[in-house]
């Protein structure tokens, strides 16, 4: 893929998704109330879920019902890279947005007195911004399959599964099930015990990089039309 | 947009296959040896056994503080490393408790008649239990050192029991 392309891609995946009008007021609600929250449990408070949500939601899905994609595919652009720009791009917007919130809310606990170590921010900026690739990479796969907003109605139904039938599945199951869609690396968990967490390291990569296959193989077969949606 | 040379628009995306079996057999590999040989706790608490914690902690006048944990449990894992290697906290811990782990891989049967007894169903749990007449406090998951230590602080004394009609009695604990 040429950088021109990619280049224009992210652009206008950005613009299409932070300068929305309702976006700036919800960001603003966002902040604000990770900011309380992490006043009141003195410790940081990751906004990524909400903002993987608010921006990921509809990556593809949202291009196939507005016609947007069937007219992008006219255009000699390879499928895969299509995907993989997309989330790179969405991935790297709610990173960019939680990192800010992290910073803000060390910096108001500081104010406050409550300062945490910088080890321990670096750390939570660290997750944040693995589970903002990770929790994209997902979405975007579910994205690729359901048109619309669906693949977050979708994400939120299977994250709700281990929750309904907690009775017959089993803790470590849930556990793995949750980890594969919210894929995050802690970095004390994974880099600061006596030894490298590799399974959690490789768990991360092999998730991420199986949706982003998936997602790639999904939209190769994908037929558009300007009914599509 | 440059035509993307010779290669069709729906090209099998080889490199990203590869890339994704090879890190789902990584994935598998490290699972394997992961359950082969469990990765060791680093930390500075001086965990005991079940076995003859209820009379340890009768002799030192502590309450007991059960972990219930598990390997593969990735929370359970930052806690180790976060708090239970952190000096202050285990000093703490040595110190006013009778620090008692409870994995999830204990077969024996006094592990499960505890987990039973306690109604333990999410990981990791911290449970402090008192003599005879004291309500056990609990803290589950982890949501972080300086909290848990917190709670680690306030749980060293039990709860007071409230009596019926009694205003006066307030716990500075539930402050």
């Amino acid at each position: 893929m040429s950088w021109s392309a990619f280049r224009a891609l992210v652009a206008v995946t950005w613009r299409e998704r932070l300068l929305r009008p309702f976006f700036g007021v919800l960001l603003v609600v966002f902040c604000a109330t990770h900011v309380s929250v992490a006043l009141a449990s003195e410790g940081l408070h990751d906004p990524v879920f909400l903002l993987v949500l608010a921006i990921g939601g509809g990556s593809v899905g949202k291009d196939v019902s507005s016609g947007v994609l069937p007219l992008l595919f006219t255009r000699p652009l390879v499928r895969t890279h299509y995907v993989l720009t997309k989330w790179f791009s969405l991935a790297s917007a709610v990173a960019v947005l939680s990192t800010l919130t992290l910073l803000l809310e060390a910096a108001v606990l500081a104010h406050r007195g409550m300062g945490l170590p910088g080890r321990d921010v670096a750390a939570a900026v660290f997750g944040s911004v693995s589970s903002a690739f990770g929790t994209t990479s997902v979405l975007l796969f579910l994205s690729v399959l359901v048109s619309g907003y669906s693949d977050v109605l979708l994400w939120i139904g299977l994250g709700f599964l281990p929750t309904l039938a907690h009775k017959y599945v089993p803790q470590r199951v849930a556990e793995q099930w949750k980890m594969l869609l919210n894929p995050a690396l802690d970095w004390d968990a994974t880099f600061r015990g006596p030894s490298i967490g590799w399974f959690r390291l490789f768990s991360y990569l092999s998730t991420v990089t199986l949706c982003l296959c998936l997602a790639a193989l999904a939209a190769n077969r994908k037929e558009l039309s300007y009914a599509s949606g | 947009m440059r035509p993307a040379s010779s290669m069709s628009t729906r090209a099998r995306p080889t490199v990203l296959i590869a890339l994704a079996a090879i890190l789902f057999v990584a994935r598998l590999a490290s699972g394997v040896n992961d359950a082969l040989h469990p990765p060791r706790a680093g930390g500075l608490v001086n965990w005991r056994g079940l076995d003859g914690a209820d009379a340890a902690a009768a002799a030192a006048h502590k309450p007991i503080l059960y972990d219930f944990s598990a390997s593969w449990c990735e929370p359970c894992r930052r806690m180790e490393i976060d708090l239970f290697s952190n000096p202050e906290a285990a000093a703490l811990i040595n110190g006013s408790y009778v620090p008692v782990r409870v994995t999830d891989e204990d077969p024996a049967p006094a592990a499960k008649a505890l987990r039973a007894q306690h109604e333990v169903e999410g990981l990791p749990t911290l449970l402090v239990v008192y003599g005879a007449g004291s309500e056990p406090r609990r803290l589950e998951g982890y949501a972080g050192r300086r909290p848990t230590l917190k709670f680690l602080q306030h749980a060293v004394k039990p709860r007071s029991v409230r009596k019926p009609g009694d205003e006066r009695l307030i716990d500075p604990n539930d402050l």
